[in-house]
């Protein structure tokens, strides 16, 4: 795809885009200025061969678009963003960016071309990661530009989500070699990568993630059939554990945000938000079982293919409509500084 | 999704196995699992175009 084209001399940063990727205006030259700040510089450390201060990759908050009456499915209006009527509710503050100095690269965002290849030199040999960007940004060190946003669609159908997902899940469980440790590099040889604890942490949730769903299923089954199980107890907890996240924003919302809204349209508003994360944990617990089996079927194929068959090259698609929508890191735009 | 509904089969199998004091627990889950392809392709349709009035002649 685009490994071979290597970028124009003269080119600094470079801006990455999905096709469908919306970019604000001014949104462009706020991240060449976020980057440019002296203080946002990166320092490459050739002994750990990693970005060790500023960041070579800037990671803009990713807003889904809001699906407008004519054309969001149901799907979408219930799934894009939290629930409730905020969507920038969640996205202000970012535990790893506030905690850690660094964030997450999601594939979509800004990086010095000189830092960034300095610091993936040698990391990866071909086609052995169908999601890169999470491994870029560890070493190439993200930061999470909330104040800048780039808006996306968010999958209208069920089972374009599902293919995405499946891919998202997949390409998670390939960074499992470099989350133990025994990573191979491009020589084939086995190296002891140094990835931060940090680093590891981030892969390791994203395989906590992919196991929410298939750890519910096991759990309501076993509270089912297992003979000292509680039946009620279980059940409850696994529902609990998928209701309790959707419905604190509403909680939240039950306090007028500014003073001046009449009871009626305040009364309405939380009633919109309860509706919506009413039937975001009815669809929840719906898909559950599609969920799991997706989860484990990804999850089983990708340690097969890393562990047993040893092939390399990743399963990249089933051709569907979901596949393009995929994070490939097109070099979209160059932008000279 | 045919895999989803295999395994909501599988489960009301197992569930039928147990006691009888299970199964208004476990059933209705069962149940929506069985029905959730369906679910799926419902909720991803787009709007109904009930809004869009025809133009009447008149």
């Amino acid at each position: 795809m685009v490994e071979h084209l290597s970028a124009p001399s003269g080119v600094r940063y470079v801006i990455t885009l999905d096709a469908d990727t919306r970019l604000p205006e001014g949104a462009a030259c706020r991240l060449v200025g976020t980057m440019a700040h002296p203080l946002n510089r990166p320092r490459f450390d050739p002994r750990l061969g990693r970005v060790v201060e500023g960041y070579a990759v800037l990671q803009p908050r990713v807003t889904p678009t809001l699906p407008t009456d004519r054309e969001g499915s149901l799907y979408q209006r219930i799934f894009s963003g939290p629930a409730g009527i905020d969507p920038y509710a969640s996205a202000v503050s970012d535990v790893y960016q506030d905690l850690f100095g660094e964030g997450s690269y999601i594939g979509k965002g800004i990086y010095d071309v000189d830092a960034f290849e300095a610091a993936l030199a040698g990391r990866v040999p071909e086609n052995a990661l169908l999601s890169h960007d999470l491994f870029e940004g560890i070493f190439a060190r993200a930061g999470l530009v909330t104040d800048i946003e780039f808006f996306e669609e968010f999958p209208a159908h069920y089972e374009v989500a599902v293919v995405r997902q499946h891919r998202w899940a997949r390409g998670d469980w390939q960074l499992l070699p470099w989350i133990i440790g025994r990573a191979p590099d491009t020589s084939g040889g086995r190296i002891h990568a140094s990835i931060p604890l940090i680093g590891r942490w981030k892969m390791l949730d994203n395989l906590r993630r992919t196991l929410s769903a298939p750890a519910a299923f096991v759990t309501l089954i076993a509270g089912w059939t297992l003979p000292f199980a509680s039946p009620v107890i279980w059940t409850t907890f696994v529902l609990a554990c998928i209701a309790i996240p959707s419905l604190l924003p509403v909680l939240s919302g039950l306090i007028p945000h500014r003073r001046g809204i009449s009871k009626r349209s305040h009364a309405r508003a939380v009633g919109t938000d309860l509706v919506l994360a009413a039937s975001h944990v009815g669809l929840t617990v719906t898909l559950l079982a599609d969920q799991a089996w997706l989860m484990t079927d990804a999850i089983v194929r990708t340690l097969s293919r890393v562990y047993v068959t040893r092939t390399k090259a990743p399963r990249v698609g089933d051709g569907s409509a979901g596949e393009i929508r995929f994070r490939p890191q097109p070099l979209s735009s160059f932008i000279a500084a | 999704m045919s895999g989803t509904v295999a395994l909501a089969a599988a489960v009301g199998v197992l569930v039928a196995l147990r006691p009888p004091e299970v199964w208004p627990i476990a059933a209705p889950f069962a149940l929506l699992w069985a029905l959730s392809p369906m679910v799926a392709y419902w909720i991803s349709l787009p709007p109904r175009a009930a809004a869009a009035q025809p133009l009447s002649a008149g």
